[in-house]
């Protein structure tokens, strides 16, 4: 077969037969490769994209590696190169991982179709069978009519059968319906791989030879999928479901009974690992003695080298709100390990497969509020940082749904850098205060919630998620997680804490800070009962919450007062940061209303609560 | 999810395929379950 010619891209002896290996992305290929090739691979750039093929020789044959698609056509560069692979291969050798076969043989039937000589390598195999999964092997060789070879790659299991079948490799049984139509085609093109892509409308082949591109994509796909479920139906049994611990573990996540004290105990976990450990033995020593102990003087003593002290020089730069100072304290002794320590725990959760059964398990309860179980992913991200979480709202289903949920955080959920510094607040008050605190909090949210719920016009879209199965997570993978998100953060954080610091410092300079301090007193004072100081720290927490729930630290104040301000401060504006992203994700009037609600609802709410305590 | 919105079609957020049925709750060529609504305009949801 020699349809598309790729031998400007690779180099390849005439006589040598075309091995590709392909296949959905994650489902091992390059184990696959390796074992093929061994050592010698050549890396070529593929013609107009960023990509490279890996190629390599196996006896006196050429093995060449795709990009993991999950079908045949040119949405994407990926799947360009894969395509123009593929229609060139002699034999194609298709990794299926088999616990996901319905969404992998999608693209095996689709190699059949093509007519290219298959042999399909059924990789990880022993997952499957950990989840109840009992693939008939010689049932599923059957119906797809080319040889299926169980493996485990990660264990070199099957691999020396798969390049054993590769000379025996056959054409498998078409499940195309137009077959009249892709003959005609044949005969104009020249050969069937390219014929097919025509045939479901791909303009790229299409134009290079000369042809319209028909219009039967979506018939044929369907009549496709309908086959590869016919074979799935036929081939794989759910054999005993629920008789290994996984699975049970899996489904009692799910059940309200059982999943809330699963929630409950994850929950304690983030507030003992984060809430505890981090914010209180790991910052003690990164701010406490780090920071404040040994960086703090010695930046003083350098700059006051420069600047007189108590000049606005020094002030900026290491004065109480200096930027040398203040904001790298809290930025890197303060906030950063809290936020190493918040992503790593919610990468565990993520990549263990829990994150989805939490959305499961909270559907219903969020579902009144005017969501559905999906927005936990932003509400448990909104305890890492409001700012991403706001992001991250696209994955709800429509519009009002991601008013909700970003007015929800922005107002009721306090990031981890913010937590951290709460809970060194209330902690030290007793079980009394931190009660009410929540109390006070899961309220408002609750209300606030239930009220957009029935003001907004529409309602919430049903939750339809794939429950994954659950696994140990790989630490490379958790760390990996950890270290881009933690470096965003610092990308994020860092200027916007400099230009704050700059704020607050130029304020406490020129006499603002005092005047705007005198102006609030009637709020603070009067209404909230606050120090008059405190006042300063509601301004700072517009530039970022967690800097004005820091602010809070210095003031002294009653186990009453410093619940009124932790409790304000936390119903406070959305940073400037997450105030950007709103503006960016919704527009100017959403955001500023949510901006004012938040106001008002802090001053309203913590006034209340300074009343009745 | 994005959705092409001149067409009112939902783009499958897995594989990149755009589904032209608005009934499908899974793409029929990977088989990711889909939104039911797009979240940037109304033009091509169910409800």
């Amino acid at each position: 077969m020699d349809c598309c010619d790729i031998s400007h891209q690779i180099d390849i002896p005439s006589d040598a037969t075309k091995i590709v290996l392909a296949g959905n992305p994650n489902v091992g290929k390059s184990i696959f490769f390796n074992d093929f090739t061994g050592v010698y691979v050549d890396v070529s750039n593929y013609p107009g994209t960023t990509l490279e093929i890996s190629s390599g020789k196996y006896k006196d044959n050429i093995v060449i590696d795709t990009p993991g698609v999950y079908g045949v056509s040119s949405f994407n560069d990926e799947e360009t190169v894969a395509r123009d692979v593929i229609a060139s291969a002699d034999v194609v050798v298709n990794i299926v991982d088999a616990v996901h076969l319905e969404r992998d043989l999608f693209l095996t039937q689709q190699i059949i179709d093509m007519g290219i000589p298959v042999v399909v390598a059924l990789n990880m195999m022993d997952e499957a069978k950990s989840q109840g999964l009992d693939v008939d092997i010689d049932k599923l060789s059957e119906e797809l009519g080319v040889a299926v070879i169980p493996t485990v790659a990660t264990e070199g299991q099957g691999l020396a059968e798969v390049k054993d079948a590769v000379t025996d490799a056959q054409v498998g049984h078409s499940s195309l319906q137009q077959e009249d139509e892709l003959e005609d085609l044949i005969a104009q093109v020249g050969n069937r791989p390219e014929a097919l892509l025509i045939l479901e409308g791909d303009e790229n082949i299409a134009a290079k030879h000369q042809q319209e591109p028909r219009e039967l994509q979506e018939e044929i796909y369907k009549q496709r999928r309908e086959r590869v479920n016919e074979v799935v139906d036929s081939a794989v049994e759910i054999k005993s479901e629920g008789n290994n611990f996984k699975t049970k573990l899996a489904q009692w996540m799910v059940k309200p009974i059982t999943g809330i004290p699963f929630l409950l105990l994850a929950l304690y976990g983030l507030y003992k690992f984060v809430g505890v450990f981090i914010a209180q033995t790991v910052v003690g020593i990164t701010e406490g003695t780090i920071f404040v102990g040994m960086y703090e003087p010695l930046v003083r003593d350098v700059i006051s080298q420069v600047f007189a002290s108590g000049s606005l020089g020094y002030k900026l730069l290491a004065g109480e709100f200096g930027v040398l100072t203040m904001a790298v304290t809290y930025t890197f002794g303060l906030l950063l390990p809290l936020v190493i320590g918040f992503y790593l725990f919610l990468s565990v959760l993520e990549d263990s497969g829990y994150l989805p059964r939490v959305a499961t398990l909270v559907d219903r309860i969020l579902t009144e509020l005017g969501m559905n179980g999906r927005a936990i992913i932003p509400m448990l991200l909104g305890f890492g940082c409001v700012t991403m979480a706001t992001i991250t709202t696209r994955v709800l289903g429509s519009k009002r749904e991601r008013i909700i949920a970003i007015f929800l955080l922005g107002l009721a959920i306090p990031c981890s850098a913010q937590l951290g510094v709460i809970v060194g607040l209330i902690a030290p008050l007793g079980a009394k205060f931190f009660l009410i605190y929540v109390g006070v909090l899961v309220a408002v949210y609750v209300l606030a919630g239930t009220i957009l719920n029935k003001v907004l016009p529409g309602q919430s879209t049903d939750l339809l998620i794939d429950l994954p199965p659950l696994r140990i997570p790989k630490f490379k993978n958790i760390f990996h997680k950890t270290y881009i998100k933690s470096i965003s953060f610092i990308k994020e954080a860092g200027p916007i804490f400099a230009l704050g610091a700059i704020i607050i410092t130029l304020m406490e300079h020129f006499g603002m800070l005092v005047a705007v301090q005198d102006a609030v007193a009637p709020i603070t004072v009067g209404w909230l009962e606050l120090p008059k100081e405190a006042a300063t720290a509601f301004i700072m927490g517009i530039v970022r919450r967690d800097f004005g729930a820091a602010g809070l630290t210095d003031l002294a104040m009653t186990p009453v007062q410093t619940t009124v301000a932790l409790i304000t401060i936390t119903l406070f504006v959305p940073c400037i940061a997450a105030m950007m992203i709103m503006i960016k994700e919704r527009n100017w009037t959403e955001s500023i209303a949510i901006w004012f609600g938040s106001w008002i609802t802090a001053f309203v709410v913590g006034g209340i609560v300074a009343q009745i305590l | 999810m994005q959705c092409n919105t001149e067409k009112k079609r939902r783009i499958c957020p897995q594989c990149g395929y755009e589904v032209k049925d608005p009934e499908k709750i899974r793409c029929p060529r990977c088989n990711k379950i889909l939104l039911k609504k797009c979240s940037e305009c109304d033009g091509c949801s169910l409800v």
